[in-house]
This record gives structure tokens, C-alpha cells and sequence, in this order.
């Protein structure tokens, strides 16, 4: 029970958050130097399962890759101080109440309302990471379909529209598209059709699936005759949402902890002035 | 080629001239001379960024970045000469006139607007991640001056230096631009992380430095000259693996070559 409690203390320890926080930038500027040298290592993160990658990349290049895996461990150990010291800081604000107004009481919880939002969005990652769908490459020709990985449910590319620039002031795009819609059905095995509309930065959800456009053809008023064709990134991601909802929370929590520090330097301030 | 395109690097480069008049100024202990420089600096920077912009429009192109942090500094340099603060303002002319300097002779290639910049979350982004990065480097200017014991002591400094409130503000925009990074990347590339380039890291390195030095900030870990040292040390590593990555090789000004 006493080692627990020991290690309990040690793991809560801010301390060891420094160390960590600065072990992860030491490991991090490594990467970027490794990273550097062998990019086409790590590029596979983009389409692969995490244990995936390591098992066919990471563990076979240890040479470049140790940094990576170093940087999981740290991350890991990160999580655990960052669950444990807030778990204490938390019980003990709990247990001392309110000394100031009931704004300030609430605001000196922003910097645990970060940490938990910090442990959600490394969770979520890890749950991408570790249960999702990446099929990057999904080609989908004019009028045919294809079916969506790991499911019933096909697509099919029903038509291009792009809205080609005609302007003077963006002249490398003169004749080129600047924006595009590209429309697909999608057919559920009882044979419903959802029709939905795509374009770069503009993705369309549909039954736990999202589906990103990759590339498309035509993208020129004047292209070489070839067939239409979309290429589809296609996503089950089952940490998205919540990895999201995280740094919403994240992002209240900073604001939170801005507008208590402002507070706090405003009032030590006036009460400067004062004496 | 757009024929007002030669313009941008025209405007960028008097800029970063006037940004090294002001420097000078600055020596020289010209104060109004150093404001009236600054001032057409900041003009004629704002005029180069603005211009591109224009001709970009509704996309962006890539490494921006070294161009507006001058504008940048040179904000919080006017900000700070306002707020009381005249030596810390010199400190960040200086800066400034650096960082406007490595922009103007060490430019990126130059590389087209990219389709999937038509966003508004990545013209949201970049002015956001320059002026997180704005306040890193105007925080180690800071540090400096506290190291050096010339802090100009303002009664509210005593309790909690200034560097430290610089990097507050810079961590909490720095912050909220990752953010929008990731929704960027999301709905563009299908996933908040990317692994193409070294960025990745460089910029969670960047984000943790600072996070470091937050819980060193708020739990007085450290004392507060080791807290300065800590964040003069930033410097180098934005410089090193944020502002570098954005410029190319030593190039004159095509008008003086």
C-alpha cells in the first residue's frame, strides 16, 4: 500500500511533468532531423494502423525511428501524470471550497478542464490509430461504383462540375478549376441512394463513414481527353468526434485560464494603485 | 505572371529596409525618427502581405510565415512603446529588423496558392500562428532585458515579469491556431495529424516548450531568473525550427543583383 501511495505521489508530481514536457521536446527536435532524412518512413502513418506501422516499419528501423517510439512512451507517461495530477489538484480545490467569489472558484479549475481535454484528444488519437479505417485511394470513374471498404454500402460518381477562373488577377489559373463539386450517390444495400456533394475541405459524413476528396479529373477547361474520374479518401474514424469535442473543451479551458489571469493581474493592479 | 506580383517582394524588401533604418534609429536614440521608420515598415510590410493576399485570393500560398512576423513584432513593439514600456520597444525593433532581414535575404522558393487553402480556417490560421510565435520572440526579448536587470520596473512586473505574461498570450493563440490547423487538415486531408513533413514535430516541439514552461510559470517552479533563461532559450529553437524551415538560400534583391 505504501509503494502504491509512493508511486501515486511520483506519478502527480509536477516535477515530473517538467522533465516530461522537456523530455518530448528533446525527443521531438531529434524527429525532426530523422524525420527529415527518411521521410517515406513515416509517410505510412498517413494510411496505416499504428501497431501496423510499427510492426512494418518502426521495429525494422529502429536506427530512425527510435525517436518515434520514444516519443509514445513519453506521451504515455505524460497521460498518466496528467490523469493523476489532476485527479489530486482537483480533490484538493474540491475539499478546500470556495475562498474567493464563485467566478474565481470555477475559473481555478481551467487548467484541469486543459489536462482532461488533453488525456480526451490523446485517447481519441490512439482510438484512430488504433481501431480505425484509412483507405486512402478510391478511385471512382464517371456513371460506375464502388463499394465503400469494410461495408455494404457503394458510391457512385455521378457527375463534375468545376468552376473554372476566368479572371486576369490569379493568371497561373487561368482556364483551371477554383472550385468543385463533385456529386455521388450513395446505395445502401437495400438499394436507398443518399445523393451528397464533395469538394476539397468539404467532406460528407454518411453512416459512421467520412469521405474526403483526394483528387479529381477534369480539373482544366482544356484537359487531355481522359475519362472523370474522383479519387476518394474514405474514413471510419471512430476517434474524430471525440478527439473534437476534446479541443472544444481545451479551447474553453485556455480561454477560462486567460480571462482568470487577466482577472487576477487586473485586480493585483488596482490594489497597487491603491497603496 | 501577374504583372503586380514583383511588387510583393518590392514592398517586402523596402520594408525590411525601413525596419533597419528604424533599428538604427534605435542606436542612435532617435526616438521620433525610430517611431516615423517603424511606421513606414509596418506600411509598407502590411502593403507586400496585403498584396499577396490579393493576389491569392480565396487561396493562400505557402511559408508566409517569415513575412508577417515582422508585422507582427512590429505590433507588439508599438504596443509596448505605448503601454510605457520604451526599452522594451527598442529591444523588439531590433528584432524585428532581424527577423525582416533573414525573410528578405533568405526567401522560399516561390511556390503557387494550393486549392486546398481555400478556407477561411487557414486564413484564420496563419495570422493566429504568427502571432503566437510574435509573442515567443517578444518574451525572450523580455527575458533578456530581466537578465540583464534592465527591466523597465512597472509595479505589476514585480510580482510576475513580463516574459512570462508574453508567453501566456502566445501559448493561448499558438494554441487555439493548432486547432484550427488540425480542423484544416481534417476536412482537407481526412486526418487532425499528417505525417508529410518534419513540421509536425517541429511544431508539437514548439507547443510543448512552451507548455513546459507554463506549469513553470503558474506552480513557481523555478525562480523567476531561471524562468527567463528558459524562455530566452525559446528563441533559438523557434528560430531553428520554426522560422528556418521557411526560408530558403541567401538571395540578393533582384534589384541589386
Amino acid at each position: 500500500m505504501k509503494s502504491v501511495r509512493a508511486i501515486w505521489a511520483l506519478l502527480g508530481s509536477a516535477a515530473l511533468s517538467v522533465w516530461l514536457l522537456l523530455g518530448l521536446v528533446t525527443v521531438l527536435c531529434c524527429g525532426y532531423y530523422l524525420f527529415e532524412v527518411a521521410p517515406s518512413l513515416y509517410e505510412p502513418l498517413n494510411r496505416l494502423l499504428l501497431w501496423d506501422w510499427i510492426v512494418s516499419y518502426g521495429w525494422h528501423n529502429l536506427s530512425n525511428t527510435w525517436w518515434f517510439l520514444l516519443f509514445l512512451v513519453l506521451l504515455g507517461l505524460l497521460v498518466a501524470n496528467t490523469f493523476v495530477c489532476t485527479c489530486q489538484k482537483v480533490a484538493a480545490l474540491a475539499r478546500h471550497g470556495a475562498k474567493g467569489s464563485r467566478l474565481d472558484f470555477t475559473l481555478r479549475f481551467s487548467p484541469h478542464v486543459m489536462h482532461a481535454a488533453f488525456i480526451i484528444i490523446l485517447a481519441s488519437h490512439l482510438i484512430t490509430y488504433v481501431l480505425g479505417l484509412n483507405a486512402q485511394n478510391n478511385l471512382v470513374l464517371l456513371g460506375k461504383q464502388s463499394a465503400i471498404p469494410g461495408s455494404d454500402i457503394m458510391v457512385r460518381l455521378d457527375s463534375i462540375k468545376s468552376d473554372i477562373y476566368e479572371g486576369e488577377r490569379l493568371a497561373f489559373l487561368k482556364g483551371r478549376a477554383l472550385t468543385q463539386e463533385i456529386a455521388l450517390s450513395l446505395i445502401s444495400p437495400d438499394g436507398a441512394v443518399t445523393r451528397k456533394t464533395l469538394a476539397y475541405n468539404s467532406p460528407i459524413w454518411h453512416d459512421g463513414y467520412s469521405i474526403h476528396l483526394k483528387n479529381y479529373y477534369p480539373k482544366a477547361k482544356t484537359s487531355m481527353p481522359r475519362r472523370p474520374y474522383a479519387n476518394l479518401i474514405i474514413r471510419r474514424d471512430p476517434g474524430v468526434k471525440t478527439f473534437f469535442l476534446g479541443t472544444a473543451v481545451f479551447a474553453v479551458g485556455l480561454l477560462a485560464y486567460l480571462w482568470q489571469a487577466l482577472r487576477l493581474h487586473r485586480q493585483r493592479a488596482s490594489r497597487e494603485a491603491l497603496a | 505572371m501577374n504583372p503586380l506580383s514583383p511588387w510583393v517582394a518590392h514592398f517586402f524588401q523596402a520594408g525590411a529596409l525601413f525596419y533597419l533604418l528604424a533599428a538604427a534609429a534605435v542606436f542612435l536614440k532617435g526616438r521620433l525618427a525610430a517611431l516615423i521608420l517603424l511606421g513606414l515598415a509596418l506600411a509598407a510590410n502590411l502593403l507586400s502581405i496585403s498584396l499577396k493576399l490579393y493576389l491569392s485570393w480565396p487561396m493562400q500560398s505557402p511559408f508566409q510565415e517569415p513575412f508577417w512576423l515582422p508585422a507582427a513584432m512590429a505590433v507588439l513593439a508599438l504596443g509596448t512603446y505605448k503601454r510605457g514600456r520604451p526599452v522594451l520597444a527598442k529591444r523588439l525593433v531590433v528584432l524585428t529588423a532581424v527577423l525582416a532581414l533573414i525573410a528578405a535575404l533568405f526567401p522560399n522558393d516561390y511556390y503557387l496558392p494550393f486549392p486546398r487553402s481555400h478556407t477561411i480556417v487557414a486564413h484564420i490560421f496563419l495570422p493566429m500562428s504568427v502571432a503566437g510565435k510574435a509573442c515567443f520572440y517578444a518574451a525572450g526579448a523580455a527575458a533578456l532585458m530581466f537578465l540583464a536587470r534592465r527591466e523597465e520596473t512597472l509595479e505589476q512586473d514585480r510580482a510576475r515579469p513580463l516574459f512570462g505574461r508574453f508567453i501566456v498570450w502566445g501559448f493561448v493563440i499558438f494554441t487555439l491556431s493548432l486547432f484550427l490547423a488540425e480542423i484544416w487538415s481534417y476536412l482537407g486531408w481526412a486526418s487532425p495529424v499528417i505525417w508529410n513533413n518534419a513540421t509536425m514535430t517541429s511544431t508539437m516541439a514548439v507547443w510543448f516548450y512552451y507548455g513546459c514552461f507554463l506549469h513553470l510559470y503558474l506552480l513557481r517552479l523555478w525562480s523567476a531568473r531561471r524562468r527567463a533563461w528558459f524562455a530566452l532559450a525559446g528563441v533559438p529553437l523557434l528560430v531553428v525550427f520554426t522560422l528556418l524551415p521557411e526560408t530558403g538560400g541567401f538571395k540578393w534583391p533582384e534589384w541589386l543583383s
